[in-house]
């Protein structure tokens, strides 16, 4: 254990936005909290790097950081300096530090390099794109060899298609550096690519906190479950309507309602089955069914299949993730 | 412990001042001996020719504010429908900005004397013979001429301002009112205009109590009987014997006092008529 | 057609006085009933010109003054702004608005105390007595400029250099500064202007011990010839409107690829 919050509490006018919030983070690991807009994940964060106080709980490092090796933030936008160009900024640690002028040349352009970066050494933040905005905040942040980097919500100023390039730099750049890292978002498939461990805060509470595939197919409650994607219900009577893939069955209790992601459902079509597919929708990667059985409706997200609204399907559930059965 | 840099201009010197102000009033702390009773000064101040000069200082302050603020909120959105490149080049509207008083005062004069630029005109019209039949704009017991000067001083002050609050509204919403059927006249009177209303109210209250207070205009173009009130105090304060100190400085202290009520009045008025507004 | 008709009718009140003062400074015996001049001479460039020395020094104590007085209310204002954009308090409101009184409320009240307080302090008749009047009643729009220019760059530069080492006076002199300049100009323009026209203030303070133009310019904008009024106010005009654009092109120069000016 490097890192560890402990039953941290902060509330503000009323509201307690953080409720003994505690967690670990192990040397070199990259962390991400994620949870919907506005729940205290920045709160957390700005505790963390020193900027806003808790009103309870505590954090502890195993070594703590100090003026050479200090917790760094990347802030939500970058907040890159206007008015320094991206080697002022990126030097701009170095220099306060009181590092001789040689020094600070020959480690900002090192890491420039590192970042692909060099030509834009005499450019200001103004003149670049998103992208390269936030390989300068966080080449700023490493310059520094920093106990740890703390991310405020990384891929919220980027396009789509940027997002998941982003993270997989982030995660690769993490691992060539072997920074502890925290960050909070709330764009979901970046954090699991990115992060070894997620943790994920709803209404102030960290509900569960573990590797991304454990959070995503096995969420401890309806709510965790809901936030990460639609999530099917099968109660008991119904069972005896789906077909299941063999192994799949075990899972499961026998006298529980049964929950079962989109992707874990597959359509058959056969006249007379029980399902009726009432909609469809063409959504990219994958399409979007709503199918009904009986008063039941079921989402299941599944590849061109030439199954058609109207058509009667039997469904077929192939993974039993779920959540709280194992 | 951050604010304590305002402490000085602020306590020191205007508190200070003010205080000072208000004990020379009530005859303490003057440069001569002073024989009178405390409120002396202040029952000097029902003299009528002191009441005529507040009521000028009143008509003169709200006629120039009032004009200020209404032509400079059309001439704001004016600006702000220009196109792009006379916009940047109406820059020229802020020359009277930067001209000090004393030098708008001298234009007026130049403009509107009896033997003035206009006065020409008018004889060239045929509307005169002589100078003398020229209208008495300046000298006339109006104040024509100081809320003249007023006026194209202050009009580009809440050009600015205005226009800055225009700035940051989108100009589509004059091209929805116009497609919904709205006219030239009632787009600017409800789609725009209600954007301005609460820099229109802080304008109004600078500009009115500057009018009252303020010395250089009226010292050029001010009429004699009855003066403008910072005109009055001027004289009592320098030019008629020493004894008359503790009243000017009781007329000041009126003018503070009122100046105070009326910011307070105005804003709770202000910001009632808002509320009202936003219950509609 | 109706956006250059209001732009010309704009461009012509605002400019033809200035016109007319031009045509006086270069006819002085222009008078009734003559619509255009009929005589030029060069009257007044001539007295001005054998009145340069004395004309400069005037002008000069009053660009030193309104200079003097610009640094000194932003030195006053950069830590109560910084604490009025920053944080919240009761009574936030009350106080800032009693801050900003001092350019409401009639001139005369306080000044007139401050003059007899000066006569004691022996700051009345000095360069610097009328530096701490002017300063006294301009702050307020100095102030209210950096208010809004803290709040409009929000506290996350601050935080951010905090974040990465920098002390006080590294975040001050290398961030805060920098990012004021625009609030800066902006306020430091109107107290500029405010100081450099003021006649009364200065007259008063000053008792013409401290020279100033307003006082200069005064006596001719009263006199029957006003050829040399004319001129002298056109001077006036040009001291400020060249600093404005020296300041605005070396200001667009060193921050055009900024983008925060």
């Amino acid at each position: 254990m490097f890192f560890q919050v402990k039953d941290l509490v902060k509330s503000y006018g009323g509201k307690t936005v953080l409720d003994r919030v505690g967690f670990e983070v192990d040397r070199g690991e990259i962390v991400s909290i994620i949870g919907p807009s506005g729940v205290g994940k920045t709160t957390l964060l700005n505790i963390i790097a020193g900027l806003d106080q808790p009103d309870s709980g505590r954090l502890h490092f195993s070594e703590p950081p100090d003026k050479e090796h200090p917790v760094i933030m990347v802030f939500q936008d970058y907040v890159l300096f206007p008015n320094l160009t991206v080697f002022e900024n990126v030097a701009f640690g170095l220099k306060v530090r009181k590092m001789p002028a040689a020094e600070v040349r020959q480690r900002v352009m090192d890491i420039l390099s590192y970042f692909q970066l060099e030509e834009k050494c005499g450019l200001y933040p103004n003149q670049l794109s998103a992208g390269q905005r936030q390989r300068v905040a966080i080449a700023r942040a490493m310059v520094v060899n920093p106990a740890m980097l703390l991310l405020d919500e990384p891929f919220a100023n980027l396009d789509r298609n940027l997002k998941m390039q982003t993270a997989e730099f982030i995660r690769d750049t993490q691992k060539e550096f072997g920074v502890t890292t925290i960050s909070v978002t709330h764009d979901l498939e970046e954090a699991f690519v990115m992060s070894d461990r997620v943790g994920l805060i709803l209404n102030g509470r960290l509900v569960q906190y573990d590797r991304a595939s454990e959070v995503y197919g096995n969420p401890t409650s309806m709510e965790a479950a809901r936030f990460l994607g639609p999530m099917n219900v099968v109660p008991p009577h119904m069972r005896e309507f789906m077909d299941m893939e063999a192994g799949v069955a075990e899972d499961f209790k026998v006298d529980e309602e049964m929950h079962v992601r989109p992707e874990a459902l597959r359509m058959v079509r056969e006249e007379g089955a029980p399902g009726l597919v009432a909609e469809m929708a063409f959504a990219g990667h994958y399409t979007k069914y709503r199918v009904l059985l009986g008063d039941t409706a079921f989402v299941i997200f599944d590849r061109r299949t030439g199954i058609r609204v109207g058509d009667r399907v039997r469904l077929k559930i192939v993974d039993s993730s779920g959540f709280g059965e194992d | 412990m951050k604010l304590s840099p305002l402490l000085v201009p602020f306590v020191l010197l205007f508190l200070g001042g003010l205080t000072l102000a208000v004990s020379q009033s009530l005859g303490f702390w003057l440069p001569l001996p002073y024989d009178g009773g405390m409120f002396d000064a202040y029952t000097a101040l029902l003299d009528p020719h002191l009441l005529e000069s507040v009521g000028l200082s009143l008509y003169v302050a709200l006629v120039s504010a009032l004009v200020s603020v209404s032509v400079g909120a059309m001439l704001a959105y004016a600006v702000w429908r220009l196109p792009d490149t006379l916009e940047r080049a109406s820059v020229v509207y802020k020359v009277p900005l930067i001209l000090p008083h004393i030098a708008v005062a001298f234009i007026v004069l130049v403009f509107w004397t009896k033997s003035g630029l206009f006065s020409s005109v008018a004889y060239h019209l045929g509307l005169l013979n002589t100078p003398a039949e020229f209208p008495s704009v300046l000298y006339g017991n109006y104040g024509l001429g100081m809320i003249l000067a007023y006026t194209y001083k202050e009009v580009p002050f809440m050009v600015i301002l205005g226009y800055a609050v225009l700035k940051r509204v989108s100009p589509r919403v004059v091209v929805a009112a116009k497609m919904l059927g709205a006219g030239e006249v009632y787009t600017f009177s409800h789609v725009v205009l209600p954007h301005m209303y609460r820099v229109m109210h802080v304008v109004f209250i600078i500009l009115f109590l500057y009018a009252f207070g303020a010395f250089d205009i009226p010292f050029l173009l001010g009429e004699s009987s009855p003066g403008m009130l910072s005109v009055e105090v001027f004289n009592l304060y320098f030019r008629r014997d020493l004894a008359n100190r503790p009243v000017a400085m009781a007329v000041l202290v009126c003018m503070f006092l009122f100046s105070l009520a009326f910011i307070v009045l105005y804003t709770k008025l202000a910001s009632s008529l808002e509320q009202k507004e936003r219950k509609l | 057609m109706i956006p250059r008709f209001i732009y010309a009718l704009i461009a012509f009140v605002s400019l033809f006085p200035l016109l007319v003062l031009a045509g006086y400074s270069i006819a002085p015996g222009w008078t009734f009933p003559d619509i255009i001049p009929s005589r030029f001479d060069a009257r007044a460039f001539e007295y001005l010109g054998s009145q340069a020395p004395s004309v400069l020094r005037h002008m000069a104590s009053s660009v030193l003054y309104s200079l003097l007085t610009v640094c000194l209310t932003l030195m006053l204002c950069l830590s109560p702004a910084h604490h009025f954009a920053r944080c919240d308090f009761r009574g936030k409101a009350t106080l800032e608005g009693l801050f900003l009184a001092p350019a409401l409320v009639p001139v005369m009240t306080f000044s007139m105390g401050v003059h007899s307080l000066f006569i004691r302090l022996g700051l009345a008749d000095t360069f610097m007595g009328v530096v701490l009047v002017l300063t006294t009643f301009s702050y307020p729009y100095m102030l209210r400029a950096l208010v809004a220019g803290y709040q409009a760059i929000g506290p996350e530069y601050e935080q951010c250099a905090r974040n990465l080492g920098a002390g006080f006076l590294t975040r001050l002199l290398r961030i805060e500064l920098p990012l004021l300049v625009p609030s800066i100009i902006a306020g430091g323009s109107v107290v500029f202007l405010v100081a450099f026209s003021e006649y009364f203030l200065v007259f008063l303070i000053g008792g013409g011990a401290v020279d100033s133009f307003t006082g200069y310019l005064f006596p001719f904008l009263t006199s029957s010839d006003r050829s040399v009024g004319s001129l002298l106010t056109l001077l006036f005009l040009a001291v400020p409107v060249s600093l404005f654009v020296l300041v605005e092109s070396v200001v667009t120069r060193v921050y055009r690829n900024r983008g925060i000016y």
